[in-house]
């Protein structure tokens, strides 16, 4: 798993910058959104923290088919069995390079982007932290529909259509974390629901991340 | 039962007997309930004439779920035993129950029409029935869009499974967040504790609603073996094996 | 190039497959019914036919990878039924590189997805690519991720060998080099399958033909 991690790490930073294609869009959209709104720092303020998360979605999605798009095409999913490499191992390490590689390097640009925002200390902890504890959950349906799609060459749209009900509680539970947490601290019971919504979608959707591979790998 | 019904020739001949009777059951249970729901029940006290949306609007939501619940439970089927014929099943009733879905939808916001003066409110019961509708369009897409019939079933039922699991977490959320902006409740079509003069109509439609999708899929299951077995035995041209030793 | 190679000094214990009525369908189409044979250790199997006839879909059912009724292909060793996975190498017909690595990186990766060590690059010198090490896979030709291929199956070292088209893409010197490659494993006892429109003279304990052809 450490090999397929540390090879696929050197493959992004050959990439000529492929990777921060998800960052761009982020901070682009923030931007939009921004500008949309008139720029009046008060009303911003206020929708900073659904759009970040709405941003972060958005932007994860983005990059939806290539976590295992690429393995599958160019048989290397096949070699993985035939080494004796199980799809779960194959799957965690696509998924943690996802979540390393995609949806870190956002959370990271965030205190920088919630400047536009006109964002405080608790306020911009209380969005990472959010992004932190529902990257999991996030990373899982995504992976979900990078794996149901995996087979075919269009699908993107349908990324959407299938990540996007699912992300449904994240995202409520993300915002409402992040607003909570300035007032209530760690504890808040906002952000409990949102590790709880982490645990419960790694545990339901890891196993249907490995099952749809394997059937896309055994009907091709 | 299951087992019994795996059999594509088996089903053929149970849906034989099966699919008049929720056919019949469906066009009485909706004749009588029209009847009594629209002309024959008293309107009710706090909501004049409008509770008639209730007897359209109540079964459609109802059906929606249970569509979808067949789907997982068919979808689990499929998943662990292979069964061809709970593909099919599955498949086939994901198109009435999008259609319920749309159909609940669409009388709920006529009856937030007039209850609310909106067409739309961002209600916990609304808000779930909405994202249900979008989980239905991802199990259509991937039917639609996977081009091997085995995978598209194999997909679609790991899917149909993550989806019915997820619907009472996102019905949950919905309704907490819902909770954080609503203090007043809202009325909403189809309250309990209904006198018996509205429970008769609504039950009745209930019966028929379900009688419909019933229907609705067995025939697209019996149409979809039919359709599968017509594929296979149309002329195909295998290739011809030879083995022979060389050395 | 014909000396005895440190890749070949191990002999195999023995194996087999039998297949069975097996039967395959591509999206709907059938592509073949009735398919019966047997190979052994040892033994060589040729499968020709023209394109799209079902060549590369019978190799990925023997590889395990496509899934089957039970009892259609089955695999195995000296004391019974095995998992074909743990003792096969399936070579397919365009390499499994990753555009973005060299040449020396893709064939250490795989060398440790498999063996679980740093794979031997002496490999790739006895395959003719010592002069690409660094080259990045994407700007390999066609004939040198033949050879790529060649050098995982060599330091793989798994007794049963399922080829796809081996011969495709490669010069005269590569030809001669993949019979001899071939011929080598046999005469260890390793069995071989090999999909291709044209079959060279290799000389195995039993060599077989499996012709799929239009009716």
């Amino acid at each position: 798993m450490r090999a397929i991690i540390a090879r696929d790490i050197k493959l992004a930073m050959r990439s000529g910058g492929h990777w921060a294609l998800s960052l761009i869009f982020f901070a682009l959209f923030l931007a939009l959104c921004g500008i949309a709104m008139g720029g009046q720092m008060t009303r911003l303020s206020e929708l900073s923290l659904p759009l970040t998360w709405l941003a972060f979605i958005f932007a994860a999605l983005l990059s939806v088919s290539q976590i295992f798009r690429g393995e599958m095409e160019d048989g290397s999913l096949a070699q993985f069995k035939l080494a004796g490499i199980g799809m779960g191992t194959v799957s965690a390490a696509k998924l943690i390079n996802y979540a390393l590689l995609t949806l870190l390097p956002l959370v990271v640009m965030t205190p920088l982007l919630s400047q536009l925002f006109g964002l405080n200390g608790p306020q911009i902890a209380g969005l990472i932290i959010s992004l932190l504890i529902g990257l999991p959950a996030v990373a899982i349906y995504m992976g979900l529909s990078g794996a149901l799609l995996c087979g075919q060459k269009t699908g993107g749209f349908l990324a959407i259509l299938i990540s996007a009900p699912l992300m449904i509680p994240t995202l409520i539970f993300g915002v409402a974390a992040a607003k909570a947490f300035p007032d209530s601290g760690i504890m808040a019971a906002e952000l409990r629901i949102l590790f709880g919504l982490s645990l419960v979608s790694v545990a339901l959707g890891f196993p249907a991340i490995i099952a749809a591979l394997s059937a896309n790998l055994e009907t091709s | 039962m299951i087992n019994y019904l795996a059999n594509p020739a088996r089903f053929l001949r149970f849906s034989r007997f099966a699919v008049p009777v929720a056919g019949w059951g469906a066009t009485i249970a909706l004749a009588a309930g029209l009847y009594l729901s629209l002309i024959g029940s008293p309107p009710a006290v706090d909501h004049g004439e409008n509770v008639r949306m209730m007897y359209v609007h109540v079964p459609a939501a109802w059906c929606a779920m249970a569509a979808y619940t067949g789907i997982a439970i068919a979808s689990l089927v499929s998943f662990i035993w292979r069964h061809p014929v709970a593909d099919s099943a599955a498949k086939s009733l994901a198109w009435p129950g999008a259609i319920f879905t749309v159909l609940a939808l669409v009388t709920g916001s006529l009856w937030g029409k007039v209850a609310w003066g909106t067409w739309w409110q961002w209600d916990g019961r609304m808000t779930s029935v909405l994202v249900l509708l979008f989980i239905y369009l991802g199990y259509l897409a991937i039917w639609s869009l996977t081009p091997d019939r085995r995978r598209a079933a194999r997909l679609a039922s790991i899917l149909g499974m993550v989806g019915w699991i997820n619907i009472p977490i996102i019905k949950f959320s919905v309704e907490w967040w819902n909770s954080l902006h609503q203090t007043a409740t809202i009325s909403q079509p189809g309250t309990p504790g209904l006198p018996a003069e509205l429970l008769l109509p609504l039950a009745l439609m209930a019966l028929g609603y379900t009688c419909l999708l019933t229907w609705l899929a067995l025939r697209g299951t019996e149409a979809d073996i039919v359709r599968q077995r017509s594929e296979r035995s149309a002329p195909q041209n295998p290739a011809k094996v030879t083995l022979e030793t060389l050395s | 190039m014909n000396q005895e190679t440190p890749y070949f000094q191990t002999q195999f214990a023995q194996y087999r497959v039998q297949i069975r009525n097996a039967e395959a369908r591509f999206d709907g189409r059938v592509l073949f019914t009735d398919l019966t044979a047997d190979v052994s250790s040892g033994e060589l199997l040729w499968i020709v036919g023209e394109n799209g006839i079902g060549k590369t879909t019978l190799l990925k059912m023997l590889a395990g990878l496509i899934r089957l009724p039970p009892k259609c292909i089955g695999w195995y060793d000296g004391s019974g039924a095995i998992r074909p996975e743990s003792s096969l190498s399936y070579q397919t017909h365009n390499g499994y590189t990753k555009a973005g690595l060299t040449l020396a990186e893709d064939f250490e990766f795989w060398g440790r997805m498999v063996t679980g060590s740093c794979p031997p690059l002496s490999a790739l010198s006895y395959v003719g690519l010592a002069t690409a090490l660094s080259t990045k896979t994407q700007h390999l030709s066609a004939g040198q991720k033949r050879r790529l291929s060649l050098a995982r199956l060599l330091v793989a070292n798994r007794p049963i060998w399922v080829m796809d088209e081996p011969m495709a893409g490669l010069d005269a010197d590569g030809r001669s080099l993949v019979t001899d490659i071939v011929r080598q494993h046999l005469a260890r006892g390793g069995m071989a399958v090999i999909a291709s429109h044209n079959p060279a003279d290799i000389a195995a304990e039993r060599v077989m033909r499996l012709t799929l052809g239009r009716q």
